[in-house]
């Protein structure tokens, strides 16, 4: 009996004693090649735990109800940053810290959801847009979010299982603003949306490049970096930026306010802020960089892109997404019961 | 029934039973990364499994959560089958009841259940959280099986040796403990399986900083179809197979 | 240790274990089921069946219904594709029973998990049925399989079909055959034996067997995840949306508190049928 509990003790022992110096991250599903956090582990004698998450919202209640530190770094997008930001959930950046701030494009810093960005860093940015398997569909029949609401698509559409991502796409086809918080509008968004529920065949948004690569969906709304992907395995994928507009969604990278390795977050962050460290992400996922000095390093045919890297002309039509204040409960309530399958 | 159609019948259910995880294994061996084709035989799989170090990492946390809950809830387990069968105390049905229904209940009602203990009593997330969890839904499995094994033993080895003027203890000890070893070892093999499949109630009541295998294989699973999680579900079931066979022969005399 | 210390170790250690790890969190989740959100979706101190009433709404309503069509019709299914196979299990030859039965439990065992990703896997636009159906010409399209209810369907079925099989067999296999043989010679047709004698004798099984598949077809909220649609959302998805994403903890409680009821209910429904019946028979 004795020697059983020895041995027990001992095993507990090696647990508690292993975790000494670690940064824990939560991230977006296939958010970062593992290589880069082995180069990491490698550099700095840091472990990383890792583990993912699918949307804004799961992050959200995870951080809110983690009263220990269970993370250090998250990445929301630029609206959940603000919202957090806000309710006093992060941890300000201490930028004497992060040696290679500066490589970052001005285009991306000081947006209204972070002034100063007094929490968060820039990570990496994407635009919703229309994904295509030309095989299928004929890609001239969609230039607009409204075509998706035709018949023809019935039970065909993947919609990304993110409620900004899915109301976005509504307000900009009724040709109302993206962050409205009229709830007559918002309104007004979810009978579009209900409208459009015959089509969908699926709310996801970690399997977006697998579904499009082996044709398990051939149309619907998605991310370009998913696109990209795509499109790289299966030639017959396209991406359509559409007439009215689209949303280009920021994550960032922030850290919580009780996070327990605030020091090694920042190891961490300035880590994944060196240009020949970040630019090896793009290539990999799809997902485009806000780091000026990675993008120049990147191969041309990679920077021109015109699904990681729409043209200037359709930039123009881009629009940042904002927290929404006391309207994303509103919001909330329309989008659970779309999901549950409400009329 | 036909004899013909019996046998066809059952080959059939059998079929449906199989053919999806022989597919898997077949292609875990396939040299390519989308195609259903057959290209060539590969190892690569594999060997781009065993440089995962995350990969790695977390199963070592499965082995050892398994390993910990499984002892953990069979001790319990154990502990509460003869406590149940020896004594009579006030609540005694209760206790019984207690055990039934948590094996019932659905797991994501113990999953959300943990999850706001924790949370109400500022428990972090992390390996004691999924190992007491591990342990919880693990323990009333060893009970029940343990409290069969020992209905059907001669209680009058336990009077006997009380009369000659064995304490509790000692009988535990000296007679029902080697008696209910296979039962318990069985219920060891199957908590462990249990822990290593579980992901509805670790999903609930994990945190980055800790994660386990089951949750590594959701979040591979959710991101589609993948040689390399062919090739890792294959390693799965052949240890799974190992656990059952070795479970099975314990309890080759009484069906599970 | 004398006996009385050790009955005291014994009982205090099981008791406080499913005291603090079984007993006080199911309570918290009934009480918590009554319990109101403030607008900064933090659950506060009052009492209302606010939860309750929202639950009786249309829109959940589909949610149960849905539910419970899909998970009873996959009981079923399971149920009919079992019966006349751990019939023909438990009455085979001795020499061969063990190694069939030995195929059954190996499925009951294997992880779900990896059970439903293997059904992914086979339903692809591009997996093997696809893939057999094109080639042989039966199709000249490929059937959009994954991603509706018609791939969860599949997969639950597939999923939980062991956990019928077995509580089916463990019962069928303690069966007389001798009764039906009677019954045979004193005339009775197959359907009446089928009817009169089978059916009752094996219900306990039978019992056991949809509370494996029904409980479970409800609420393994992985399934419907990997291979359901946009309208494929069960109770289990509820749920984990209820903790996970929508915060909103009172009203997911108060969907766990109707599925214990679900529970209950048929729990008490098989062993008001089966009296005396080793409890302990549901393994």
């Amino acid at each position: 009996m004795k020697r059983i509990f020895l041995l027990f003790s001992l095993f507990f022992c090696a647990f508690a004693l292993a975790d000494t110096k670690v940064v824990n991250v939560y991230n977006w599903s296939d958010f970062l090649p593992p290589h880069l956090i082995k180069q990491f582990e490698k550099e700095t004698g840091i472990t990383v735990n890792y583990a993912e998450f699918d949307n804004n919202e799961t992050l959200y209640t995870k951080i809110k109800h983690s009263k220990h530190g269970d993370y250090d770094i998250i990445t929301p997008s630029s609206y959940m940053v603000d919202r957090m930001r806000q309710e006093g959930l992060l941890h300000p950046i201490d930028k004497t810290l992060l040696t290679n701030w500066h490589h970052l494009d001005s285009f991306f810093l000081n947006r209204d959801y972070d002034p100063d960005n007094k929490y968060s860093v820039p990570y990496l940015w994407s635009s919703t847009g229309i994904a295509v398997n030309t095989l299928y569909h004929n890609p001239k029949e969609i230039t607009k979010f409204a075509d998706l609401w035709q018949p023809q698509y019935h039970h065909q559409l993947l919609a990304l299982d993110d409620l900004r991502d899915c109301f976005t796409i509504a307000l900009l086809k009724l040709g109302d603003d993206i962050n409205s918080v009229n709830p007559d509008t918002i309104k007004e968004a979810y009978r579009a949306l209900i409208d459009l529920m015959p089509n969908i065949r699926v709310f996801n948004s970690s399997a977006v490049a697998n579904m499009f690569i082996d044709e398990d969906i051939t149309v619907g709304f998605a991310w370009g970096g998913d696109t990209f992907l795509a499109s790289r395995e299966n030639p017959h994928i396209t991406f359509i930026y559409p007439q009215e507009g689209f949303q280009i969604s920021l994550d960032c990278l922030v850290i919580p306010t009780n996070a327990q390795h605030v020091k090694e977050a920042h190891q961490f962050i300035n880590f994944l802020l060196r240009p020949e460290i970040i630019s090896q992400i793009p290539p990999r996922i799809g997902y485009a960089t806000p780091n000026k000095t990675a993008n120049l390093s990147l191969p041309a045919d990679l920077r021109h892109n015109p699904i990681i890297n729409p043209s200037p002309q359709v930039l123009k039509r881009a629009k940042f997404q904002r927290d929404l204040g006391t309207a994303n409960r509103i919001y909330e309530r329309y989008w659970e019961r779309l999901k549950i399958g409400a009329d | 029934m036909n004899r013909t159609i019996k046998y066809s019948y059952q080959t059939l259910v059998y079929a449906f039973l199989y053919i999806p995880i022989i597919v898997i294994i077949i292609f875990s061996f396939n040299d390519t990364l989308r195609s259903l084709l057959w290209q060539s035989f590969t190892f690569k799989w594999y060997q781009e499994l065993i440089h995962d170090t995350d990969l790695l990492k977390v199963s070592w946390h499965s082995l050892v959560v398994g390993v910990l809950s499984a002892t953990f809830a069979s001790i319990l387990g154990t502990l509460t089958a003869i406590g149940l069968h020896r004594y009579r105390f006030p609540g005694r049905k209760t206790m019984h009841g207690l055990i039934l229904f948590l094996i019932i209940v659905p797991d994501i009602v113990l999953a959300v259940a943990l999850l706001m203990l924790y949370n109400f009593f500022n428990f972090p997330l992390g390996f004691w959280s999924i190992f007491v969890a591990h342990t919880s839904f693990c323990m009333p499995f060893v009970a029940v099986m343990v409290l069969s094994r020992i209905k059907n033993l001669d209680s009058e080895l336990v009077e006997a040796a009380k009369d000659l003027g064995a304490s509790d203890s000692t009988i535990l000890r000296q007679i029902l403990l080697p008696l209910l070893l296979p039962a318990i070892l069985a219920g060891w093999l199957i908590s462990f399986t249990l822990s290593l499949d579980d992901v509805m109630i670790s999903f609930f009541v994990s945190s980055p900083a800790f994660q386990i295998l089951p949750l590594k294989i959701y979040s591979m699973a959710r991101l589609g179809a993948s040689p390399e999680l062919n090739a890792l579900c294959t390693i799965i079931l052949a240890i799974t197979l190992v656990l059952i066979l070795a479970a099975h022969s314990f309890m080759r005399k009484k069906s599970i | 240790m004398n006996d009385r210390q050790f009955r005291f170790f014994t009982l205090s250690i099981s008791w406080t274990w499913l005291t603090v790890f079984a007993l006080v969190p199911t309570l918290m989740v009934i009480i918590t089921s009554f319990l109101e959100t403030n607008t900064t979706q933090n659950i506060t101190a009052h009492f209302t069946l606010e939860n309750y009433a929202e639950l009786v709404d249309v829109a959940y309503l589909k949610i149960f219904l849905r539910s419970l069509l899909i998970a009873g019709s996959c009981t079923l299914l399971c149920l009919i594709v079992s019966y006349p196979f751990a019939y023909g299990i438990s009455h085979s030859s001795l020499r061969y029973r063990s190694i069939l039965l030995l195929l059954v439990i190996i499925p009951f065992w294997t992880s779900s998990l990896i059970r439903t990703y293997a059904i992914m896997t086979i339903l692809k636009t591009k997996g093997i049925i696809n893939t057999i159906l094109l080639s042989l010409g039966i199709i000249h399209q490929p059937l959009q399989l994954l991603y509706t209810n018609i791939a969860l369907f599949i997969g639950l079925t597939y999923t939980l079909l062991p956990f019928m099989l077995l509580p089916l067999y463990a019962n069928m296999e303690k069966m007389d055959l001798t009764l039906i043989d009677a019954a045979r010679d004193l005339g009775a047709s197959k359907l009446t034996v089928l009817r009169k004698i089978l059916i009752p004798i094996t219900m306990p099984g039978i019992l056991a067997g949809s509370m494996m598949v029904f409980l479970p077809a409800m609420t393994l909220f992985y399934i419907p995840n990997l291979l359901g649609g946009a309208k494929s959302m069960l109770l289990g998805n509820l749920i984990q949306e209820q903790f996970l994403s929508a915060n909103n903890w009172p009203l997911g409680a108060a969907s766990s508190v109707l599925l214990i009821i679900f529970m209950l209910l048929l729990a008490h429904w098989y062993w008001q049928r089966n009296p005396d019946s080793d409890r302990t028979e549901l393994l």
